[in-house]
Protein backbone atom coordinates (compact mmCIF):
# COMPACT_ATOMS: atom_id res chain seq x y z
CA UNK A 1 0.00 0.00 0.00
CA UNK A 2 2.57 2.39 0.92
CA UNK A 3 4.46 1.21 -1.98
CA UNK A 4 1.71 2.28 -4.43
CA UNK A 5 1.36 5.60 -2.99
CA UNK A 6 4.72 6.40 -3.06
CA UNK A 7 4.73 5.19 -6.94
CA UNK A 8 1.52 7.20 -7.56
CA UNK A 9 3.04 10.29 -5.96
CA UNK A 10 5.98 10.07 -7.99
CA UNK A 11 4.12 10.11 -11.28
CA UNK A 12 2.45 13.42 -9.77
CA UNK A 13 5.53 14.85 -9.31
CA UNK A 14 7.03 13.77 -12.18
CA UNK A 15 4.11 15.08 -14.36
CA UNK A 16 4.16 18.19 -12.73
CA UNK A 17 7.80 18.89 -13.15
CA UNK A 18 7.29 18.22 -16.79
CA UNK A 19 3.97 20.74 -16.94
CA UNK A 20 6.17 23.12 -15.08
CA UNK A 21 9.19 22.49 -17.24
CA UNK A 22 7.06 23.00 -20.62
CA UNK A 23 5.14 26.44 -19.46
CA UNK A 24 8.67 27.97 -18.58
CA UNK A 25 9.86 27.55 -21.55
CA UNK A 26 7.15 28.26 -24.18
CA UNK A 27 6.66 31.24 -22.16
CA UNK A 28 10.82 32.36 -22.56
CA UNK A 29 10.36 31.07 -26.21
CA UNK A 30 7.14 33.11 -26.96
CA UNK A 31 8.83 36.63 -25.51
CA UNK A 32 12.18 35.45 -27.35
CA UNK A 33 10.30 35.00 -30.55
CA UNK A 34 9.03 38.50 -30.20
CA UNK A 35 11.67 40.21 -29.36
CA UNK A 36 13.81 38.46 -31.56
CA UNK A 37 11.61 39.31 -34.54
CA UNK A 38 10.78 42.66 -33.84
CA UNK A 39 14.27 43.58 -32.89
CA UNK A 40 15.01 41.45 -36.83
CA UNK A 41 12.28 42.97 -38.60
CA UNK A 42 12.80 46.93 -37.58
CA UNK A 43 16.71 47.80 -36.55
CA UNK A 44 17.57 47.34 -40.29
CA UNK A 45 14.99 50.06 -40.89
CA UNK A 46 16.55 52.33 -38.53
CA UNK A 47 18.68 54.87 -39.90
CA UNK A 48 19.49 58.12 -39.29
CA UNK A 49 17.78 60.15 -41.89
CA UNK A 50 14.47 58.42 -40.42
CA UNK A 51 14.95 59.18 -36.75
CA UNK A 52 15.63 62.94 -38.46
CA UNK A 53 13.37 63.86 -40.65
CA UNK A 54 9.89 64.11 -41.58
CA UNK A 55 7.95 62.35 -43.71
CA UNK A 56 7.49 64.15 -47.28
CA UNK A 57 5.02 63.12 -50.36
CA UNK A 58 6.71 65.03 -52.61
CA UNK A 59 10.23 62.79 -52.18
CA UNK A 60 8.19 60.05 -51.03
CA UNK A 61 10.10 59.62 -47.75
CA UNK A 62 9.06 58.92 -44.35
CA UNK A 63 10.93 60.23 -41.23
CA UNK A 64 9.68 59.74 -37.66
CA UNK A 65 11.16 63.10 -36.51
CA UNK A 66 7.64 64.58 -35.60
CA UNK A 67 6.37 61.79 -33.47
CA UNK A 68 9.75 61.46 -31.59
CA UNK A 69 9.10 65.27 -30.63
CA UNK A 70 5.19 64.73 -30.11
CA UNK A 71 6.34 61.85 -27.50
CA UNK A 72 8.38 63.93 -25.92
CA UNK A 73 5.97 66.20 -25.68
CA UNK A 74 3.34 64.65 -24.25
CA UNK A 75 5.35 62.84 -21.75
CA UNK A 76 6.36 66.20 -20.34
CA UNK A 77 2.90 68.23 -20.39
CA UNK A 78 1.50 64.58 -18.87
CA UNK A 79 4.24 64.39 -15.99
CA UNK A 80 4.00 68.49 -15.36
CA UNK A 81 -0.15 67.84 -14.97
CA UNK A 82 -0.38 64.81 -13.19
CA UNK A 83 2.95 64.76 -10.77
CA UNK A 84 1.29 67.37 -8.88
CA UNK A 85 -1.88 66.49 -8.89
CA UNK A 86 -1.06 62.59 -7.94
CA UNK A 87 1.94 63.54 -5.37
CA UNK A 88 -1.04 65.94 -3.59
CA UNK A 89 -3.57 64.02 -3.31
CA UNK A 90 -1.32 60.88 -1.93
CA UNK A 91 -0.44 63.59 0.72
CA UNK A 92 -3.44 64.67 1.44
CA UNK A 93 -4.68 60.87 1.79
CA UNK A 94 -1.55 59.57 3.91
CA UNK A 95 -0.55 62.85 6.15
CA UNK A 96 -4.06 64.99 6.84
CA UNK A 97 -7.22 63.00 6.11
CA UNK A 98 -8.70 61.56 9.06
CA UNK A 99 -11.43 59.68 7.98
CA UNK A 100 -10.09 56.05 7.10
CA UNK A 101 -13.31 55.44 5.49
CA UNK A 102 -13.14 58.10 2.91
CA UNK A 103 -9.54 57.19 2.26
CA UNK A 104 -10.12 53.79 1.74
CA UNK A 105 -13.24 54.60 -0.68
CA UNK A 106 -10.75 56.68 -2.50
CA UNK A 107 -8.35 54.57 -2.89
CA UNK A 108 -11.07 51.81 -3.82
CA UNK A 109 -12.22 54.04 -6.57
CA UNK A 110 -8.26 55.06 -7.96
CA UNK A 111 -7.72 51.31 -8.30
CA UNK A 112 -10.94 50.50 -10.03
CA UNK A 113 -9.77 53.87 -12.17
CA UNK A 114 -6.62 52.20 -13.09
CA UNK A 115 -8.11 49.01 -14.49
CA UNK A 116 -10.70 51.15 -16.81
CA UNK A 117 -9.76 50.04 -21.08
CA UNK A 118 -7.85 53.22 -22.09
CA UNK A 119 -10.07 53.35 -25.22
CA UNK A 120 -12.99 54.92 -22.71
CA UNK A 121 -10.34 57.36 -21.43
CA UNK A 122 -10.42 58.49 -24.45
CA UNK A 123 -13.93 58.81 -25.41
CA UNK A 124 -14.34 60.82 -22.54
CA UNK A 125 -10.80 62.58 -23.12
CA UNK A 126 -12.40 63.42 -26.86
CA UNK A 127 -16.15 64.64 -25.06
CA UNK A 128 -14.60 66.89 -22.69
CA UNK A 129 -11.65 68.09 -23.30
CA UNK A 130 -11.42 68.28 -27.51
CA UNK A 131 -15.47 69.14 -27.59
CA UNK A 132 -16.09 70.89 -24.14
CA UNK A 133 -13.20 72.77 -22.91
CA UNK A 134 -12.47 72.88 -26.88
CA UNK A 135 -9.34 72.37 -26.98
CA UNK A 136 -9.62 70.30 -29.88
CA UNK A 137 -7.51 67.87 -31.14
CA UNK A 138 -4.47 68.34 -29.52
CA UNK A 139 -1.19 66.53 -27.82
CA UNK A 140 -2.17 68.74 -24.98
CA UNK A 141 -5.92 66.83 -24.95
CA UNK A 142 -3.94 63.88 -25.23
CA UNK A 143 -1.83 64.87 -22.40
CA UNK A 144 -5.09 65.84 -19.94
CA UNK A 145 -6.62 62.47 -20.72
CA UNK A 146 -3.00 60.29 -20.20
CA UNK A 147 -3.28 62.49 -16.34
CA UNK A 148 -6.09 61.10 -15.69
CA UNK A 149 -5.40 57.60 -16.94
CA UNK A 150 -2.16 57.62 -14.72
CA UNK A 151 -3.21 59.64 -11.89
CA UNK A 152 -3.97 56.30 -10.14
CA UNK A 153 -0.42 55.03 -10.79
CA UNK A 154 1.37 58.28 -9.10
CA UNK A 155 -1.04 58.13 -6.48
CA UNK A 156 -0.59 55.04 -5.42
CA UNK A 157 3.26 54.57 -5.86
CA UNK A 158 3.37 57.71 -3.89
CA UNK A 159 1.41 56.28 -1.21
CA UNK A 160 3.08 53.17 -0.63
CA UNK A 161 6.37 54.84 -0.11
CA UNK A 162 4.67 57.77 1.96
CA UNK A 163 3.66 54.42 3.97
CA UNK A 164 7.06 53.10 3.97
CA UNK A 165 8.60 56.71 5.78
CA UNK A 166 9.61 55.06 9.32
CA UNK A 167 7.25 57.19 11.88
CA UNK A 168 10.63 57.69 13.88
CA UNK A 169 11.38 60.69 11.31
CA UNK A 170 8.08 62.26 11.84
CA UNK A 171 8.31 61.86 15.66
CA UNK A 172 11.75 63.23 15.43
CA UNK A 173 10.78 66.56 13.66
CA UNK A 174 7.62 67.16 15.59
CA UNK A 175 9.59 66.86 18.57
CA UNK A 176 11.75 69.44 17.64
CA UNK A 177 8.40 71.98 17.03
CA UNK A 178 8.02 71.99 13.20
CA UNK A 179 4.71 72.30 12.08
CA UNK A 180 3.40 69.29 9.69
CA UNK A 181 3.43 70.57 6.08
CA UNK A 182 7.25 71.36 6.96
CA UNK A 183 7.81 67.54 8.54
CA UNK A 184 6.24 66.09 5.20
CA UNK A 185 8.50 68.84 2.94
CA UNK A 186 11.98 68.41 5.06
CA UNK A 187 11.29 64.81 6.35
CA UNK A 188 9.24 63.08 4.46
CA UNK A 189 8.72 63.78 0.59
CA UNK A 190 12.80 63.42 0.38
CA UNK A 191 12.56 59.86 1.62
CA UNK A 192 9.92 58.99 -1.09
CA UNK A 193 11.43 60.13 -3.89
CA UNK A 194 12.02 56.72 -5.23
CA UNK A 195 7.79 56.02 -5.23
CA UNK A 196 7.69 59.32 -6.86
CA UNK A 197 10.25 58.31 -9.52
CA UNK A 198 8.59 54.58 -9.93
CA UNK A 199 5.01 56.25 -10.60
CA UNK A 200 6.70 58.24 -13.26
CA UNK A 201 8.77 55.54 -14.86
CA UNK A 202 5.33 53.18 -14.96
CA UNK A 203 3.30 56.61 -16.41
CA UNK A 204 6.12 57.02 -19.22
CA UNK A 205 6.00 53.29 -20.22
CA UNK A 206 2.07 53.28 -20.64
CA UNK A 207 2.17 56.92 -22.48
CA UNK A 208 4.98 55.21 -24.70
CA UNK A 209 2.77 52.06 -25.33
CA UNK A 210 -0.92 54.12 -25.20
CA UNK A 211 -2.78 54.45 -28.72
CA UNK A 212 -6.31 54.04 -28.44
CA UNK A 213 -6.61 56.69 -25.85
CA UNK A 214 -4.40 59.29 -28.21
CA UNK A 215 -6.54 58.47 -31.27
CA UNK A 216 -9.24 60.00 -30.16
CA UNK A 217 -7.68 62.86 -28.54
CA UNK A 218 -4.84 63.54 -29.82
CA UNK A 219 -4.77 62.18 -33.75
CA UNK A 220 -2.33 61.35 -35.70
CA UNK A 221 -0.88 64.38 -37.78
CA UNK A 222 3.28 64.32 -38.32
CA UNK A 223 3.72 67.52 -38.51
CA UNK A 224 7.39 69.24 -36.88
CA UNK A 225 6.62 71.01 -34.35
CA UNK A 226 7.90 73.53 -31.69
CA UNK A 227 6.70 72.64 -28.33
CA UNK A 228 4.68 74.89 -27.64
CA UNK A 229 2.63 74.56 -31.03
CA UNK A 230 3.16 71.19 -30.83
CA UNK A 231 1.04 71.21 -27.66
CA UNK A 232 -2.22 72.63 -29.35
CA UNK A 233 -1.78 71.11 -32.75
CA UNK A 234 -2.69 67.32 -33.43
CA UNK A 235 0.09 64.86 -33.51
CA UNK A 236 0.59 61.69 -33.53
CA UNK A 237 3.49 59.84 -30.63
CA UNK A 238 5.46 56.75 -31.85
CA UNK A 239 2.56 54.31 -31.14
CA UNK A 240 -0.09 55.66 -33.06
CA UNK A 241 2.63 56.53 -35.85
CA UNK A 242 3.06 52.99 -35.44
CA UNK A 243 -0.89 51.93 -35.88
CA UNK A 244 -1.23 54.45 -38.33
CA UNK A 245 1.74 53.57 -40.70
CA UNK A 246 0.66 49.50 -40.48
CA UNK A 247 -2.78 50.14 -40.54
CA UNK A 248 -3.58 52.75 -42.86
CA UNK A 249 -0.45 52.91 -45.08
CA UNK A 250 0.73 49.47 -45.16
CA UNK A 251 4.12 50.93 -44.09
CA UNK A 252 5.22 48.16 -42.49
CA UNK A 253 9.33 48.53 -42.35
CA UNK A 254 8.35 51.60 -40.74
CA UNK A 255 6.40 50.54 -38.29
CA UNK A 256 8.62 47.88 -37.66
CA UNK A 257 11.66 50.33 -37.18
CA UNK A 258 9.16 52.18 -34.66
CA UNK A 259 8.15 48.68 -32.58
CA UNK A 260 12.02 48.04 -32.62
CA UNK A 261 12.54 51.72 -31.08
CA UNK A 262 9.53 51.47 -28.61
CA UNK A 263 11.05 48.06 -27.50
CA UNK A 264 14.09 49.44 -26.95
CA UNK A 265 13.27 52.44 -25.06
CA UNK A 266 10.87 50.18 -22.51
CA UNK A 267 13.80 48.37 -22.00
CA UNK A 268 15.46 51.28 -21.46
CA UNK A 269 13.29 52.68 -18.90
CA UNK A 270 12.74 49.27 -16.65
CA UNK A 271 16.56 49.57 -16.30
CA UNK A 272 16.75 52.78 -15.75
CA UNK A 273 13.66 51.81 -12.69
CA UNK A 274 15.92 49.40 -11.33
CA UNK A 275 18.78 51.01 -11.10
CA UNK A 276 17.32 54.01 -9.23
CA UNK A 277 15.60 51.18 -7.16
CA UNK A 278 18.84 50.00 -6.39
CA UNK A 279 20.22 53.27 -5.81
CA UNK A 280 17.72 54.66 -3.28
CA UNK A 281 18.14 51.09 -1.35
CA UNK A 282 21.74 51.64 -1.43
CA UNK A 283 21.56 55.17 -0.29
CA UNK A 284 19.17 54.51 2.29
CA UNK A 285 21.44 51.51 3.69
CA UNK A 286 24.45 53.84 4.57
CA UNK B 1 13.54 74.05 43.92
CA UNK B 2 10.42 74.78 42.09
CA UNK B 3 8.27 72.11 40.12
CA UNK B 4 8.79 73.31 36.22
CA UNK B 5 6.28 70.26 35.45
CA UNK B 6 3.01 69.90 36.97
CA UNK B 7 0.56 67.40 36.20
CA UNK B 8 -2.94 67.23 38.33
CA UNK B 9 -5.24 64.54 38.08
CA UNK B 10 -3.94 63.67 34.61
CA UNK B 11 -6.09 60.68 32.66
CA UNK B 12 -5.39 59.56 29.42
CA UNK B 13 -7.27 56.77 27.15
CA UNK B 14 -6.30 55.15 24.57
CA UNK B 15 -9.90 54.38 22.92
CA UNK B 16 -11.39 52.64 25.80
CA UNK B 17 -8.31 51.22 27.85
CA UNK B 18 -7.17 53.53 30.29
CA UNK B 19 -3.73 54.00 30.26
CA UNK B 20 -3.17 56.65 32.60
CA UNK B 21 -4.92 57.17 35.77
CA UNK B 22 -5.43 60.40 38.20
CA UNK B 23 -1.70 60.96 37.97
CA UNK B 24 -0.17 63.94 39.91
CA UNK B 25 3.20 64.56 40.38
CA UNK B 26 5.17 67.73 40.15
CA UNK B 27 8.96 67.74 38.06
CA UNK B 28 11.85 69.96 40.25
CA UNK B 29 13.51 71.81 37.78
CA UNK B 30 17.30 71.48 37.04
CA UNK B 31 17.46 67.94 38.04
CA UNK B 32 16.73 64.58 36.67
CA UNK B 33 13.60 62.45 37.46
CA UNK B 34 13.72 59.05 36.16
CA UNK B 35 10.13 57.15 35.46
CA UNK B 36 10.74 53.67 36.04
CA UNK B 37 7.95 50.57 36.01
CA UNK B 38 7.35 47.69 34.33
CA UNK B 39 6.24 47.83 30.91
CA UNK B 40 3.26 48.83 29.68
CA UNK B 41 2.38 50.57 32.79
CA UNK B 42 2.14 54.12 31.39
CA UNK B 43 5.98 55.63 31.05
CA UNK B 44 6.46 56.53 27.56
CA UNK B 45 2.73 57.43 27.36
CA UNK B 46 3.23 60.05 30.12
CA UNK B 47 6.49 61.19 29.10
CA UNK B 48 4.94 61.67 25.31
CA UNK B 49 1.89 63.98 26.77
CA UNK B 50 4.24 66.80 28.87
CA UNK B 51 5.10 67.93 25.11
CA UNK B 52 1.96 66.69 23.58
CA UNK B 53 3.50 64.16 21.43
CA UNK B 54 0.35 62.75 22.32
CA UNK B 55 -1.66 64.61 19.55
CA UNK B 56 -0.48 62.59 16.01
CA UNK B 57 -2.42 59.89 17.90
CA UNK B 58 -6.42 60.39 17.37
CA UNK B 59 -7.77 58.15 19.52
CA UNK B 60 -5.73 59.60 22.62
CA UNK B 61 -8.56 61.12 24.96
CA UNK B 62 -7.35 63.17 27.89
CA UNK B 63 -8.54 64.40 31.21
CA UNK B 64 -7.15 66.51 33.50
CA UNK B 65 -4.23 69.48 33.24
CA UNK B 66 -0.46 69.59 33.00
CA UNK B 67 1.03 73.35 33.64
CA UNK B 68 4.44 74.00 32.43
CA UNK B 69 5.64 76.95 34.42
CA UNK B 70 2.27 77.77 35.36
CA UNK B 71 0.73 77.66 31.61
CA UNK B 72 -1.93 74.88 30.68
CA UNK B 73 -0.61 73.10 28.22
CA UNK B 74 -3.56 71.80 27.05
CA UNK B 75 -5.13 75.83 26.55
CA UNK B 76 -5.98 76.10 22.97
CA UNK B 77 -3.90 79.73 22.91
CA UNK B 78 -1.15 77.51 23.50
CA UNK B 79 0.95 77.18 20.30
CA UNK B 80 2.18 73.02 20.25
CA UNK B 81 5.25 74.08 17.89
CA UNK B 82 6.56 76.23 21.12
CA UNK B 83 5.62 73.91 23.31
CA UNK B 84 7.88 71.34 21.82
CA UNK B 85 10.54 73.97 21.14
CA UNK B 86 10.94 74.11 25.11
CA UNK B 87 10.05 70.58 25.68
CA UNK B 88 12.61 68.64 23.70
CA UNK B 89 12.64 64.78 23.18
CA UNK B 90 14.84 62.14 22.98
CA UNK B 91 13.72 58.48 21.21
CA UNK B 92 14.16 55.06 22.78
CA UNK B 93 15.75 54.13 19.31
CA UNK B 94 18.07 56.87 17.81
CA UNK B 95 16.12 58.63 15.24
CA UNK B 96 18.59 61.11 12.91
CA UNK B 97 17.25 62.50 10.12
CA UNK B 98 18.90 60.58 7.08
CA UNK B 99 20.25 63.93 5.86
CA UNK B 100 23.55 65.06 6.88
CA UNK B 101 24.86 65.62 10.34
CA UNK B 102 25.29 69.09 10.22
CA UNK B 103 21.71 69.63 8.89
CA UNK B 104 20.42 67.35 11.20
CA UNK B 105 21.32 69.64 14.37
CA UNK B 106 20.73 73.10 12.12
CA UNK B 107 16.75 71.37 11.40
CA UNK B 108 15.37 72.44 14.28
CA UNK B 109 17.16 76.06 14.81
CA UNK B 110 16.14 76.16 10.72
CA UNK B 111 12.51 75.86 11.34
CA UNK B 112 12.53 77.90 14.23
CA UNK B 113 13.81 80.80 12.00
CA UNK B 114 17.35 80.94 12.66
CA UNK B 115 19.55 81.73 9.25
CA UNK B 116 22.91 82.67 8.46
CA UNK B 117 25.60 80.10 8.11
CA UNK B 118 28.17 82.03 11.09
CA UNK B 119 25.16 81.44 13.43
CA UNK B 120 23.75 78.07 12.28
CA UNK B 121 27.73 76.69 12.48
CA UNK B 122 28.03 77.81 15.81
CA UNK B 123 24.86 76.70 16.98
CA UNK B 124 25.63 73.02 15.34
CA UNK B 125 29.24 73.10 17.11
CA UNK B 126 28.02 74.10 20.36
CA UNK B 127 25.48 71.56 20.23
CA UNK B 128 27.73 68.90 19.10
CA UNK B 129 30.16 69.81 22.26
CA UNK B 130 27.21 69.77 24.98
CA UNK B 131 26.58 66.45 23.98
CA UNK B 132 29.72 65.25 23.59
CA UNK B 133 30.14 63.78 20.33
CA UNK B 134 32.29 67.22 18.97
CA UNK B 135 35.48 65.34 18.61
CA UNK B 136 34.12 62.58 16.51
CA UNK B 137 32.16 64.45 14.16
CA UNK B 138 33.91 67.26 13.93
CA UNK B 139 35.49 66.40 10.29
CA UNK B 140 32.69 64.79 8.71
CA UNK B 141 29.96 67.46 9.20
CA UNK B 142 28.98 66.85 5.97
CA UNK B 143 28.28 63.22 6.40
CA UNK B 144 25.15 61.29 6.08
CA UNK B 145 24.28 60.77 9.41
CA UNK B 146 23.01 57.75 9.44
CA UNK B 147 26.82 56.72 9.30
CA UNK B 148 27.28 57.04 13.05
CA UNK B 149 27.17 53.80 15.23
CA UNK B 150 24.58 53.65 17.52
CA UNK B 151 25.76 55.43 20.40
CA UNK B 152 27.04 58.11 18.24
CA UNK B 153 23.75 58.58 16.62
CA UNK B 154 21.99 58.49 20.03
CA UNK B 155 24.25 61.78 21.29
CA UNK B 156 24.10 63.13 17.93
CA UNK B 157 19.89 62.99 19.24
CA UNK B 158 20.09 64.57 22.26
CA UNK B 159 22.73 67.44 20.07
CA UNK B 160 19.86 68.11 17.81
CA UNK B 161 17.15 68.37 20.77
CA UNK B 162 20.02 70.79 22.31
CA UNK B 163 20.46 73.58 19.09
CA UNK B 164 16.60 74.65 19.85
CA UNK B 165 18.12 75.48 23.08
CA UNK B 166 15.13 73.56 25.50
CA UNK B 167 14.30 73.95 29.03
CA UNK B 168 13.28 70.30 29.64
CA UNK B 169 14.40 67.23 27.75
CA UNK B 170 12.54 64.06 27.63
CA UNK B 171 14.13 60.99 27.06
CA UNK B 172 12.36 57.83 26.68
CA UNK B 173 14.66 54.74 27.49
CA UNK B 174 17.67 56.29 25.26
CA UNK B 175 20.19 53.83 26.31
CA UNK B 176 17.67 50.44 26.21
CA UNK B 177 19.47 50.09 22.66
CA UNK B 178 23.23 50.69 23.11
CA UNK B 179 25.92 48.82 24.20
CA UNK B 180 27.30 49.74 27.66
CA UNK B 181 29.83 52.07 26.81
CA UNK B 182 27.61 54.10 24.72
CA UNK B 183 25.59 53.55 27.64
CA UNK B 184 27.93 55.48 30.25
CA UNK B 185 28.85 58.32 28.01
CA UNK B 186 25.25 59.08 27.71
CA UNK B 187 24.86 58.98 31.38
CA UNK B 188 27.51 61.38 31.92
CA UNK B 189 26.49 63.34 29.44
CA UNK B 190 22.81 63.75 31.34
CA UNK B 191 24.46 64.56 34.55
CA UNK B 192 26.68 67.41 32.67
CA UNK B 193 23.50 68.65 31.40
CA UNK B 194 21.45 68.79 34.31
CA UNK B 195 22.98 72.11 35.46
CA UNK B 196 21.11 74.20 32.53
CA UNK B 197 18.45 71.69 31.71
CA UNK B 198 15.58 69.67 33.04
CA UNK B 199 15.42 66.12 32.17
CA UNK B 200 12.64 63.19 32.38
CA UNK B 201 14.08 60.04 31.16
CA UNK B 202 12.32 56.42 31.14
CA UNK B 203 14.51 53.58 32.22
CA UNK B 204 13.82 49.98 32.71
CA UNK B 205 17.98 50.03 34.42
CA UNK B 206 17.04 50.49 37.87
CA UNK B 207 21.02 50.89 38.36
CA UNK B 208 20.79 53.65 35.84
CA UNK B 209 18.13 55.00 37.84
CA UNK B 210 20.25 55.06 40.82
CA UNK B 211 23.61 56.65 39.13
CA UNK B 212 22.07 59.45 37.51
CA UNK B 213 18.70 60.30 38.84
CA UNK B 214 17.86 62.64 41.51
CA UNK B 215 14.25 61.83 41.82
CA UNK B 216 12.42 58.79 41.19
CA UNK B 217 8.86 57.81 39.78
CA UNK B 218 7.06 55.09 40.27
CA UNK B 219 4.36 53.61 37.90
CA UNK B 220 2.43 50.64 37.37
CA UNK B 221 -0.88 49.72 35.74
CA UNK B 222 -1.24 53.21 34.89
CA UNK B 223 -0.55 54.96 38.21
CA UNK B 224 1.83 56.50 39.70
CA UNK B 225 2.33 54.53 43.03
CA UNK B 226 5.48 56.32 44.48
CA UNK B 227 7.55 59.56 43.65
CA UNK B 228 10.35 60.69 45.76
CA UNK B 229 13.81 61.51 46.00
CA UNK B 230 15.74 58.57 44.56
CA UNK B 231 18.06 57.53 47.37
CA UNK B 232 14.84 57.26 49.45
CA UNK B 233 12.38 55.59 46.56
CA UNK B 234 15.76 52.83 46.59
CA UNK B 235 17.09 52.43 49.94
CA UNK B 236 13.32 53.09 51.80
CA UNK B 237 10.04 52.50 49.81
CA UNK B 238 6.93 53.73 51.20
CA UNK B 239 4.45 51.37 49.45
CA UNK B 240 4.95 47.30 49.46
CA UNK B 241 4.36 47.35 45.66
CA UNK B 242 7.29 49.97 44.72
CA UNK B 243 9.28 47.24 47.02
CA UNK B 244 8.47 44.63 45.22
CA UNK B 245 8.96 46.29 42.09
CA UNK B 246 13.27 47.22 43.10
CA UNK B 247 13.77 43.93 44.61
CA UNK B 248 13.22 42.54 41.10
CA UNK B 249 10.48 40.42 42.52
CA UNK B 250 8.20 41.35 39.25
CA UNK B 251 7.93 43.51 36.28
N1 LIG C 1 -0.69 54.17 20.30
C1 LIG C 1 -1.32 53.37 21.21
N2 LIG C 1 -2.55 52.91 20.95
C2 LIG C 1 -3.18 52.13 21.85
N3 LIG C 1 -2.67 51.75 23.02
C3 LIG C 1 -1.44 52.17 23.34
C4 LIG C 1 -0.69 53.02 22.45
N4 LIG C 1 0.50 53.29 23.01
C5 LIG C 1 0.50 52.64 24.21
N5 LIG C 1 -0.67 51.99 24.41
C6 LIG C 1 -1.02 51.21 25.61
O1 LIG C 1 -0.91 52.01 26.75
C7 LIG C 1 -0.30 51.32 27.80
C8 LIG C 1 0.94 52.05 28.27
O2 LIG C 1 1.93 52.00 27.25
P1 LIG C 1 3.32 52.74 27.34
O3 LIG C 1 3.10 54.12 27.78
O4 LIG C 1 4.03 52.55 26.06
O5 LIG C 1 4.04 51.90 28.50
P2 LIG C 1 5.59 51.83 28.89
O6 LIG C 1 6.33 52.90 28.18
O7 LIG C 1 5.59 52.01 30.36
O8 LIG C 1 6.06 50.48 28.53
C9 LIG C 1 -0.01 49.92 27.30
O9 LIG C 1 -1.04 49.08 27.75
C10 LIG C 1 -0.06 50.05 25.81
O10 LIG C 1 -0.55 48.88 25.23
MG1 LIG D 1 7.89 52.72 26.73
Amino acid sequence: MNLKLTFKRKLYIFLMKVAMIFSTVFTVALIAFLLFYVLAQGIRNINFELLTTKPSYLLGKIGILPDILNTIYIIIATLIIVLPLGVGAAIYLTEYAQNKKIVKTIEFASETLAGIPSIIYGLVGMLFFCQFLKLGTSIIAGALTLSIMNLPTIMRTTEESLKTVPQSFREGAFGLGAGKWRVIRTVVLPNCLDGVITGCILTVGRILGETAALLFTAGFAHALNGIITGLVSPGATLSVALYVYAKEQGEFEIAFAIAAILMILTLIINLVATLISKFFKLRSSI
Amino acid sequence: MKGIINAKNLNLWYGETQALKNINIEIPEKSITALIGPSGCGKSTFLKILNRMNDLIPIVKIKGDIYYNGKDIFEKSIDVNSLRRDIGMVFQKPNPFPMSIYDNIAYGPRIHGIKGKQRLDEIVENSLKDAAIWDEVKDRLKKNALGLSGGQQQRLCIARALAVKPKVILMDEPTSALDPISTSKIEELSLKLKDKYTIIIVTHNMQQAVRISDNTAFFLLGELIEFGKTEEIFSNPLDKRTENYITGRFG
